[in-house]
């Protein structure tokens, strides 16, 4: 079970993160929404290690995940917003690259590798360099490295930027089938229909702070709202889309 | 056997030697991300590091080969005459370590790359950083004794056998020990000092002020480097002057100060040079000592804070156009394709760090040239009011190294995804490209010829004389600019292909060849007019010639010559499928 109790973190004075709390259990996929600058990418690091908080704690298991971070990251699978890979490699080798760091015996490697990169449909590329890859080429790189050694907790980082309508539907389903699975899956997205679909809890943060946690269908039920587009921009919206669309194609056409 | 397979099989399992090989394999891998090419094989790199070593000591048979020496009636101590050559081989060696350290100075440090890669991993992210630094050390000590592998055997041996009468296995051990250490530590100083300098850059610049002062340093370098290592190779600015030095300022560049551990190891006898060695060897722990303590700075002021830097960087950046500037826009390019097509230049000219290292480098050779130019000119001065040929040709000589350069680099292509606009805009084929660069070229050089060339003219020689020569530089600068420009139908950097680099280097030495031989005749030609301003006639009618074949050659041009184009190499009108 990942537990975060009261997570603050401030940059000089200013709270990018203030006191959110929440529980994912084994099978629970926790979505994770807000608009920009909200603090979402800064709980990421957080709960992938690469942050230390200012306040509260992260605890999986039981144990501050901060005691031994190495051991915690053994079981993490982390796909980050962006695809920063190494241009250099192939796809193939990147992933023998993650594979042999996180200390997995090279045959295990090359099955895994290959059963992944077949089911991504990267198979055809798997030897050319990173840096003739399409966006959503890279996105399944980094799909495939994050599931390589079978963790227990995977957190995605608007995990389908780049993918094609394909890639994201099997990536849908791949998240419920993890879900069965009894991993933990902290979910980040401004996708708002993805995660409706795939996410069984969800939080909703605004300005840093959390402004709804719950089952999705217990925030619909209780903003009495269809659907959680409308639940979210309830709660966090400031500007009335419509106009602003408006007005952005006024100005297209008249400044 | 059994114990070293196991310890290969445990090395190659430990994370931390994967770790050092993927650094190695960042090192030697291309600079360019856009490029797709996988990295350059690490034997290519060796044997390209190791030929000039190899082939200077080849040369070096023909000086101290006792046949050539008896056919030439010499006799030299060759232990007192290798100092000379010993020079050039510390030179060498810094300068190749040095070259090769700014040409991957962007993969000296673990960047956020790394850190977005890497710091996810079950790995302490100390052991990132310090696999970094193994990788380094590892590559720097390999290209160390790769680059002076072949010299470290070959020159005591033929230095050693030169001598006659002491030549002995003794004599030869110590020859070896000498070159082989001056020459390792050479490679090991310009390393060091130069890895400690870009961790100094990264602690003490401001993080916004990183990129432009990180690029000044590394152009800065590259000419500094070849600046030195030409200097040693053609045209022996300091070296008639080695031991006991006969110029004091040659005693401040550390490549003099190996010299000094060489004739120390050497028993060469000279107490001037006992002194250099010890502030060689001061250097070196200097360099050690500043390099270490700015890397492990870096490591706790910069990578662990990186997670929190990725956060808060991208904030408002204020950037204020003066609009003086704009309006020096309007006036000079009028059309808006003018005014892109220009900026899209400046931008690219003072941005891409491949151009700059380019430009940079082929104006050290030009700055070598333009510094042995002002030598001659210095010491060939007379009292007369005019002065001679080489001073008249300094201004041309820098000029052609501008424009011939500003040329070059318009062939190297930016990114693709930069062209990409004047491509999908351009909807007029027959749009003359050649207005924006012929003004930007003549820009990079009218503005010192008149700020600076003409002032000083002025001053040193008299009005009559600074109108006569700041014309002359100007109107020549203007008829070169148009040659260069004759078969030119593009938007510079926008071609897709590269050029070869084949191609590059013979263009650079056809322009090298050019300005040693063209320049000083054009300063010649000058100098007579000066003399006898009636054969300024003749000037005239030279110059009226090279216009006259310009512009015949452009109303030669068919039309669809003068289309814009965006590839160099259009695809054949047929190929050969090549079924069989």
């Amino acid at each position: 079970m990942l537990e975060v109790c009261s997570l603050t973190k401030c940059y000089a004075t200013i709270p990018a993160v203030d006191n959110v709390s929440f529980t994912i259990r084994p099978g629970e996929a926790l979505g994770y929404l807000g608009p920009n600058g909200s603090g979402k990418s800064t709980t990421v690091k957080i709960i992938t290690g690469l942050m230390e908080p200012s306040r509260g704690h992260v605890f999986f298991n039981g144990t501050d995940i901060q005691q031994d971070l190495a051991a915690y990251k053994r079981l993490l699978g982390y796909v980050p917003e962006e695809a920063n890979l190494y241009p250099f490699l192939s796809g193939l080798e990147y992933l023998a690259l993650v594979g042999r760091l996180r200390e997995m015996p090279d045959s295990l490697i090359a099955r895994r590798a290959d059963a992944m990169l077949q089911l991504f449909a990267m198979h055809p590329h798997r030897h050319t360099a990173i840096a003739a890859y399409s966006k959503g080429m890279r996105q399944r790189i980094l799909l495939i490295a994050a599931l390589i050694h079978n963790p227990q907790i995977i957190i995605f980082d608007e995990p389908l930027s780049g993918l094609d309508v394909t890639s994201a539907l099997i990536f849908r389903q791949l998240v419920t089938e993890l879900r069965e699975q009894g991993k933990i899956i902290f979910y980040c997205s401004h996708v708002l229909e993805v995660v409706e679909k795939v996410c069984s809890h969800v939080i909703i943060l605004h300005r840093g702070k959390q402004v709804a946690y719950g089952a999705v269908e217990d925030l619909k039920r209780f903003q009495v709202m269809p659907s959680l587009e409308a639940a979210f921009s309830h709660l966090v919206q400031e500007v009335d889309a419509y106009q602003t669309a408006r007005d952005i194609a006024e100005a297209v056409t008249t400044l | 056997m059994k114990m070293h397979r196991s310890w290969r099989s445990g090395a190659s399992r430990n994370p931390f030697w994967i770790l050092v090989g993927h650094f190695i394999q960042r090192l030697l891998a291309g600079e360019d991300e856009n490029e797709g090419g996988m990295s350059i094989g690490l034997g290519a790199v060796l044997a390209i590091l190791a030929s000039p070593g190899a082939f200077a000591s080849i040369f070096l048979l023909d000086k101290y080969s006792t046949l050539m020496q008896w056919f030439r009636h010499q006799t030299f101590n060759s232990y007192r005459a290798s100092v000379a050559d010993e020079y050039f081989f510390i030179v060498l060696s810094m300068t190749v370590t040095g070259l090769v350290m700014v040409l991957r100075w962007n993969r000296l440090f673990p960047d956020r790359r790394d850190y977005a890669n890497l710091a996810v991993l079950p790995i302490p992210i100390r052991n990132v950083f310090l696999a970094n630094f193994v990788a380094l050390l590892s590559l720097a000590v390999l290209f160390a004794v790769d680059l002076n592998a072949f010299s470290a055997f070959f020159f005591p041996f033929i230095v050693t056998i030169s001598d006659g009468k002491g030549g002995s296995f003794a004599k030869l051990l110590l020859m070896l020990r000498s070159h082989g250490a001056t020459v390792f530590l050479s490679s090991l100083f310009s390393f060091f000092a130069i890895f400690g300098l870009v961790g100094l850059l990264i602690l003490v610049v401001p993080k916004r002020f990183f990129q432009p002062v990180s690029l000044c340093t590394r152009i800065l370098l590259v000419v500094v480097l070849l600046t030195e290592f030409f200097a040693n190779m053609f045209l022996q600015l300091f070296s008639g002057h080695l031991s006991g030095g006969g110029n004091a300022y040659a005693h401040l560049l550390p490549s003099f100060w190996f010299l000094g551990i060489y004739e120390t190891l050497a028993h060469l006898d000279n107490p001037a040079t006992e002194s250099l060695a010890q502030r060689a060897l001061f250097a070196i722990a200097a360099a050690i000592f500043i390099s270490l303590s700015a890397y492990a700075l870096c490591y706790h002021r910069r990578f662990v804070r990186l997670a929190e830097s990725l956060d808060v960087i991208g904030g408002v950046q204020h950037r204020h156009r003066v609009q003086l500037f704009n309006w020096l826009l309007q006036s000079l390019f009028p059309s808006s394709f003018e005014r892109a097509a220009a900026s899209f230049i400046a931008s690219a000219l003072t941005r891409s760090e491949r151009h700059l290292m380019f430009l940079g480098a082929y104006l050290g050779i030009g700055v070598v040239l333009t510094a042995q130019t002002v030598m001659d000119g210095l010491n060939a001065r007379t009292a007369s009011s005019i002065p001679g040929p080489d001073l008249l040709a300094i201004p041309l000589m820098v000029a052609f190294f501008i424009l011939t350069g500003l040329r070059f680099a318009f062939d190297m292509p930016v990114a693709l995804s930069a062209n990409w606009v004047f491509r999908c805009t351009l909807d007029d084929p027959l749009l003359n490209p050649r207005p924006p660069v012929r003004k930007i070229m003549l820009l990079c050089v009218l503005v010192w010829e008149l700020a600076i060339l003409f002032p000083v003219m002025f001053v040193q020689f008299g009005w009559q004389f600074a109108v006569v020569h700041t014309a002359t530089v100007v109107i020549l600068s203007a008829t070169l600019v148009e040659f260069l420009l004759v078969r030119f139908h593009k938007i510079p950097f926008t071609c897709s292909n590269r050029p070869d680099i084949r191609v590059l280097i013979m263009r650079i030495l056809g322009a090298v060849l050019a300005v040693m031989i063209l320049v000083p005749l054009l300063a010649s030609i000058e100098h007579g007019m000066l003399l006898k301003p009636a054969r300024f006639v003749f000037g005239a009618f030279l110059l009226g010639g090279a216009w006259y074949w310009i512009l015949r050659y452009r109303r030669g041009t068919p039309p669809w010559d003068l289309r814009i184009t965006f590839e160099d190499t259009p695809p054949p009108a047929f190929e050969l499928l090549k079924l069989v």
